[in-house]
């Protein structure tokens, strides 16, 4: 129905940066070689089509999925398969894809599944999967370790029941989860010691200007570092993103939004969001501000709070030349590179389409093009290689089957390695 | 959230827009983008009546008042006593400089009067008959530029007779000139006692018919959008704001509209909005009772206008993002495409609309009332919802849409309901699945949902405003008759 965009924003233009994979966009025909993993140039449309010999061998996913390095040229997807009911794990090595699932009825024990997911890897190369199967109100917990999946359930957090938010991170080494509460809203986390008990407690979180206790909802996600574990949830009470640290204690506060005093609310901000550290071990959130229509980026910078946005989705109609502008941020990842630099990908919902921007060496962030394929795209994940490129996945809807097929591209920055 | 006064929230009533923050209008509107007698406010010689009743409610229907001592020389001294008066019907005339007089029918019950001299205490009965308190008001601009409701001169009492009936012959020692200065002072007594509140009490309702606060010069800003407005009473004659045309009383109103351009809105010239004039006699109004009823018209040039400056402030680009399901009932996008309801999930519906020109706006007779037909030109209206977990645009519909919108009066709460939406030219896709052919059956309906979901709403106004009681079209513009809003003592 319309033509290409013609966006009122800075394009990624720099030559300080190789477009590499991604020299095929909408309004650039692509060329061979320069599409998706798993797919090629079609010369006659100009846009990526899956490659004739790749059938779709791997689980569609449905919901939140992770994606995790291994190291070595390795990568895993972790998430959930509607189609099999499990918990799947999808391992990249080099061009060899292989597929074990965790929990569910793929498993040859049919161990229960949920399509509550999260998972996280480890130096090592380990990978930790949590997930929470709704129907009981089960945590559960997985660990891959010499191909085999050791799996157990979370009994320690009883009689508190995980609903639909899950975060796993490894602080200290240790797997910890964060989960809220169905039907509250509360916020608990689990920690698994070496010797494999779990203990439990909760998160106290901020009230707000009426004396209310803040709930999760939307999003929740977190971050470990040596001494520190963050979470960031959305509150939608206030419609506030809040954050919480543990260190010695829990502290939690609204970061975005109305703020304790009640004398300022920025609107709705933080469903999603999503953390990242930056060289420092800064904190760096990427959220969208749902009352401005916008994706920002909020991060440490001389001990304040720098708050810069990223995209407001605002183009030019090409048949009116009036600026309108394109619902974003309703999906979103952020990481820092290999180099120090920051990736933001971020949904842009009104062409179910994804974007990315990456930071330059003056610390703007850069939009880079993206090839389009002829499937609509959702839920962008990042993954910073240790060669300095960017893996960028995604999920792609095909027809009417449940979930999306996982899509790839690695985007490497000039001078990186391929 | 600052208020509108009271003639911007009917403007604001009208123009699909809820009240933002509202700060004074820097530089005044240019002469070419101002509407001459853009608005009017008519009463007809009923509603005048109405005025009257008005009043009386607001002055109270009865009163006490205090009569002082009187010394009537050597005869001794009048006490002081208390006289109790019943408030009847009031009248309104005009005259023809526009001034208003408002007079009050008084009834009075006699009164003893105690004559206290140098031996026993003897009492007479004062009373009065056809007696009316009445006052001059002007509704004008003083010399500072700023519109007044004024006393053109002090309240009057007039009165058939007033007697002293003294058939003990208690102030027979008085005398005449006491008996007369006695009679004099009751009778001031009423008027000074009464005149001052008949005073307030008719320029509070004639305040709230033409209220001062009508003239305004203001902006109003909310999520980028902007609107300039300003409104100024025309002058009649040397001094007055009102004329009377034997018919009705009408004063007009100068309307000034404007907006910075947002990036949304297309840069279009406004259109023209030339003089025009009201129908020699009051169209029929709306059924019912009322006390204080008047019509406020809005003129075709005036409401195109209007509708230029609100597209032109951006206040047309606008969204939606609570309640939308509950208009859009089950099974919408299956409706729209199978395909698409498999994808879409139970959740929040939000939407956004981006006009992609200024539209036409104009007055249409709808069922029993008014409605305003709104064409926007080359529009884009979104409908996203859950997909995946994840809020995604699952339909656009672009082109050319024509709207109806009514405004309605529920109590003292006005609102904005969609009531038709019709396709001049569209095209429907959606991000996610091929659509094919969308039947106008099934997508007329969810873009009046949409739309709805979008501009309807009731409108911000303060408390105790008055209550819009109908709508109608006469010619090209837009009659609004509205009662109340008569600020209680």
């Amino acid at each position: 129905m319309r033509p290409p965009l013609h966006r009122l924003r800075p394009f990624s233009l720099l030559l300080a940066f190789s477009i590499g994979a991604l020299a095929c966009s909408e309004s650039v025909r692509c060329e061979a070689g320069l599409c998706p993993i798993g797919m090629v140039c079609d010369g006659d449309t100009g846009r990526c089509v899956d490659a004739p010999a790749a059938a779709d061998a791997t689980p569609r996913l449905s919901g939140r999925y992770a994606l995790l390095g291994l190291g070595a040229d390795r990568h895993a997807i972790v998430g959930y398969s509607p189609a099999r009911r499990s918990v799947a794990y999808i391992e990249h090595a080099g061009d060899e894809v292989s597929v074990s699932f965790v929990a569910g009825e793929a498993t040859d024990d049919g161990l229960p599944a949920g399509d509550v997911v999260d998972a996280v890897a480890d130096e090592a190369g380990v990978v930790h999967v949590a997930w929470v199967r709704r129907s009981d109100g089960s945590l559960w917990y997985g660990r891959r370790e010499g191909g085999t999946w050791l799996r157990e359930r979370v009994t320690a957090i009883a009689p508190h029941r995980p609903g639909d938010r899950l975060a796993l991170a490894l602080w200290n080494g240790v797997p910890t989860v964060a989960f809220d509460e169905i039907g509250t809203g509360r916020l608990f986390s689990t920690a698994r010691a070496n010797d494999g008990t779990w203990t439990a407690e909760e998160v106290p979180l901020p009230p707000d200007v009426d004396g209310k206790v803040a709930r999760v909802g939307g999003t929740l996600v977190a971050s470990a570092q040596a001494g520190s574990l963050t979470l960031a949830f959305y509150e939608p009470g206030g419609g506030d993103l809040v954050i919480a640290t543990r260190t010695a204690a829990w502290v939690a506060s609204r970061l975005v939004g109305r703020a304790a005093d009640g004398t300022t609310d920025a609107g709705d901000a933080g469903r999603p969001c999503a953390l990242a550290r930056d060289t420092k071990g800064g904190l760096v959130v990427a959220y969208r501000d749902r009352s401005a229509n916008s994706v920002r980026l909020l991060r440490s910078a001389a001990g304040a709070a720098a708050d810069s946005l990223v995209d407001d989705g605002a183009y030019t109609d090409a048949l009116t030349g009036v600026v309108r502008r394109d619902l974003v941020g309703t999906a979103l990842d952020v990481v820092r590179m290999a180099g120090g630099g920051l990736a933001v990908a971020w949904q842009d919902a009104s062409r179910a389409r994804l974007r990315l921007a990456v930071e330059a060496s003056n610390g703007q962030l850069q939009e880079v093009d993206l090839p389009a394929t002829n499937r609509p795209q959702l839920r962008p994940r990042l993954l910073a290689q240790a060669d300095g490129s960017l893996l960028l996945a995604w999920l792609e809807l095909d027809g009417e089957q449940p979930g999306g097929r996982v899509a790839e591209l690695r985007w490497t920055p000039l001078g990186g390695a391929e | 959230m600052s208020r509108w006064p009271p003639l911007a929230a009917a403007v604001v009533a009208l123009t699909l827009v809820s009240c933002g923050q509202v700060e004074p209008l820097a530089t005044p509107i240019p002469a070419d983008r101002v509407s001459p007698a853009g608005a009017r406010v008519v009463l007809s010689n009923a509603h005048l009546q109405g005025v009257a009743a008005a009043v009386r409610l607001r002055f109270g229907k009865t009163h006490e008042v205090s009569v002082a001592p009187l010394e009537v020389g050597e005869a001794g001294s009048v006490a002081a006593t208390t006289i109790g008066v019943a408030v009847g019907p009031g009248s309104v005339g005009i005259d023809a400089d526009g001034g208003l007089q408002i007079a009050v029918a008084l009834t009075v019950t006699p009164q003893p009067l105690v004559l206290q001299g140098a031996g026993a205490a003897c009492s007479a009965t004062w009373a009065a008959s056809g007696l009316s308190l009445g006052v001059d008001l002007r509704f004008a601009r003083d010399p500072l530029g700023t519109v007044t409701v004024h006393l053109a001169a002090p309240p009057s009492l007039q009165l058939d007779a007033a007697t002293l009936e003294d058939d003990g012959g208690c102030f027979a020692a008085a005398g005449a000139t006491a008996t007369a200065a006695i009679l004099a002072h009751v009778r001031e007594a009423v008027r000074g006692g009464l005149g001052p509140k008949l005073t307030d009490a008719a320029r509070d309702v004639v305040a709230t018919v033409l209220p001062p606060g009508w003239e305004f010069a203001l902006q109003t800003t909310s999520a980028g959008a902007t609107l300039h407005g300003d409104a100024r009473y025309q002058p009649v004659g040397a001094s007055g704001l009102v004329a009377h045309n034997g018919a009705y009383l009408q004063a007009a109103l100068d309307v000034g509209l404007d907006a910075p351009r947002h990036a949304c809105a297309v840069d279009a010239a406004p259109p023209s909005a030339g003089p025009w004039l009201l129908p020699a006699q009051v169209p029929l109004e709306p059924a019912g009772a009322s006390v204080l009823r008047r019509s406020v018209v809005l003129g075709g040039g005036a409401l195109a206008r209007l509708g230029w400056a609100l597209h032109r402030g951006g206040w047309l680009c606008r969204g939606a993002s609570t309640g939308l399901e509950a208009r859009l009932g089950p099974d919408w996008a299956t409706k729209i495409a199978p395909s698409l309801g498999a994808l879409v999930q139970p959740g929040s519906v939000s939407a956004r609309f981006w006009p992609g020109g200024a539209p036409t706006l104009r007055v249409l007779d709808g069922d029993g009332a008014a409605d305003l037909e709104w064409v926007l030109p080359d529009a884009l209206v979104e409908v996203a919802a859950p997909v995946d977990g994840v809020e995604l645009a699952v339909l656009r519909v672009a082109g050319s849409l024509r709207m109806r919108v009514r405004l309605r009066g529920v109590g003292d709460a006005w609102s904005l309901e969609t009531s038709a939406v019709e396709l001049e030219s569209v095209g429907v896709d959606s991000p996610l699945v091929p659509l094919g052919t969308v039947s106008p059956t099934v997508l007329l309906p969810l873009l009046r949902a949409v739309l709805g979901g979008i501009f309807d709403g009731p409108l911000a106004l303060p408390p105790g405003s008055p209550a819009l009681v109908g709508t109608r079209r006469v010619g090209d513009a837009l009659w609004m008759w509205i009662d109340g809003g008569v600020q209680q003592p």
